[in-house]
């Protein structure tokens, strides 16, 4: 233990962004984004791009931002009273925090899925058609149906519930559970999916499933997803973006950031020297 | 940027442990390899049976260190599943014992031909420019385990240059039992065996070569094989000097 904490006190610089955190014809771009709690600054200055129909993985140790970054894509920090973000946030050039950007609407187009799967207390059916009748997405019943169908088999479930889909969502299996909150996510039409850890309440085989899925989902959506798993980050993604203390280290080919990353932090991080 | 390489200071002292005496297995394989070596000269160079004998029955000390090692990489890729450098270090743990073990086979040779050609009462004058050779590969061996001992690419790099004169050196070794074959047919058998001998350091030479690229993998991340050392060199900007 005396050892890490050594490591800890090392001075390593974090100037920029090692890498290649911006991409041509971005679907979400980000550029000097500062979030604050009150006083406290949590996130320092980060240029991250989203490339369309990519899924990018945000991996770093525990407090490091990654979090109140990716709640920043769909600005589900606006939930909270003390948290403030600066910085430009465009999805497809539309600057999102505008005051003309419906944040509802925006939560539509970018959607999230939980660490901890949340159902809402109402029929597998009712859960993934509370968002499209909200939004309007359906003219009349037949189109309901549709959309709930297509939703749970894009999102794996569909055949395991469709003899029952007015039983309650909560009564479904953990890893079944998620499959019901991606469904809900995907029933909205969204172009960006957020993740926050969603695997990682499930055991191995769930797991698995929700990973086979994320890779299916890629065809059509764009993934940013945040887990403390380095070998899920290796699996599902295509890029890598590493976090350290609220700044961004460095972004890079996934292959690349675990076979040979280019700063030491990273290094650090991903052989488990501390972090 | 420049990284350092710590091959140690993981949080999990277990797992510093584990590479710690792998590295060390390592060595230790290299050392015997490096005997054996050793030991086929002197059998071939001063006609000593016994000791060719004893070089033929040891090689299964580095066969057995090969599985034992490879064994154990497993068991880290599943337990530890290691990446960056721990990974590559595996990597170059489990490429660097097969080209060990075959290096031993090679010795093991020696060992074998000395035997007959003691047995034919050659006489070892025949060998001053084997012994030349086996100097020249045994050196290259030696630098190539320091180099991967102390994470030191630009020193296998330099190591990776000397092959080529061995090869030269081989082919040197090759054109004069021609001519010796040529003048006097008795003397084709011994010197097919010589020959073979000199085949022998000649492979272990491109085995040493191919550890010296799989240190700079793990030191640098970068796979030279089948690269040329200047082209090597010119892209990861390092002057050897000539």
């Amino acid at each position: 233990m005396n050892q890490a904490v050594e490591f800890e006190e090392m001075e390593h610089e974090i100037v920029g962004t090692v890498g290649t955190p911006l991409v041509d014809n971005p679907k979400m771009s980000t550029r000097n984004v500062d979030v604050f709690y009150g006083d406290k600054q949590a996130i320092f200055d980060v240029n991250l791009d989203l490339s369309a129909n990519e899924v990018i993985a945000l991996i770093g140790p525990s407090g490091c931002g990654k979090s109140t970054y990716l709640r920043c894509l769909n600005r589900m920090n606006d939930t909270i009273d003390i948290c403030r973000v600066t910085g430009q946030l465009l999805l497809d050039e539309e600057d999102i925090y505008d005051k003309s950007m419906d944040p509802v609407l925006l939560r539509a187009r970018v959607g999230m899925v939980f660490q901890k799967p949340n159902p809402f207390p109402k029929s597998i059916y009712d859960n993934v058609a509370y968002g499209p009748k909200l939004h309007g997405l359906a003219s009349n019943r037949a189109e309901l149906d549709e959309i709930v169908v297509t939703s749970l088999q894009k999102a794996g479930l569909f055949n395991e519930v469709k003899d029952r889909l007015d039983a309650l969502g909560t009564g479904l299996s953990g890893g079944q559970q998620q499959r019901l909150c991606i469904a809900r996510t995907i029933a909205v039409s969204p172009e960006v999916i957020l993740m926050d850890e969603p695997a990682s309440a499930l055991d191995p085989i769930a797991t698995a499933v929700i990973e086979e899925l994320i890779d299916e989902l890629r065809e059509n959506f764009t993934i940013a997803i945040v887990t403390h798993s380095m070998q899920q980050a290796a699996r599902v993604s295509q890029r890598t973006a590493y976090f350290h203390l609220g700044k961004l280290v460095e972004v890079g080919e996934t292959n690349q950031i675990f076979t040979n990353p280019s700063h030491q932090l990273t290094e650090n991080y991903i052989t488990g020297r501390f972090g | 940027m420049e990284k350092e390489l710590y091959l140690s200071q993981h949080i999990s002292q277990r797992f510093n442990a584990e590479l710690e005496e792998i590295r060390n297995r390592v060595m230790k394989m290299g050392g015997l390899v490096e005997k054996q070596i050793n030991r086929g000269l002197k059998a071939l160079l001063t006609s000593d049976s016994d000791v060719g004998e004893m070089v033929t029955s040891s090689d299964y000390e580095i066969n057995a260190l090969e599985v034992d090692i490879d064994e154990e990489c497993m068991q880290i890729l599943a337990r530890r599943q290691p990446a960056a450098s721990d990974l590559r270090l595996i990597m170059t743990i489990i490429k660097t014992i097969t080209d060990l073990e075959r290096i031993g086979d090679e010795a093991e040779k020696l060992g074998r031909y000395s035997v007959l050609l003691a047995d034919e009462n050659t006489t070892p004058g025949h060998f001053v420019e084997l012994g030349h050779l086996g100097e020249h590969v045994k050196r290259m061996l030696h630098d190539a385990l320091d180099a991967f001992a102390r994470l030191d690419a630009e020193a296998a790099l330099r190591t990776i240059g000397d092959d080529e004169l061995v090869n030269e050196e081989f082919d040197a070794i090759s054109r004069q039992l021609i001519t010796r074959m040529m003048e006097d047919p008795r003397e084709i058998r011994n010197a097919l065996r010589i020959s073979w001998c000199a085949r022998a350091l000649e492979r272990m030479g491109d085995h040493t070569k191919n550890i010296c690229e799989y240190v700079v993998f793990l030191v640098h991340g970068k796979d030279i094989r089948h690269t040329s050392l200047e082209k090597t060199q010119e892209t990861m900007g390092i002057d050897l000097g000539d």
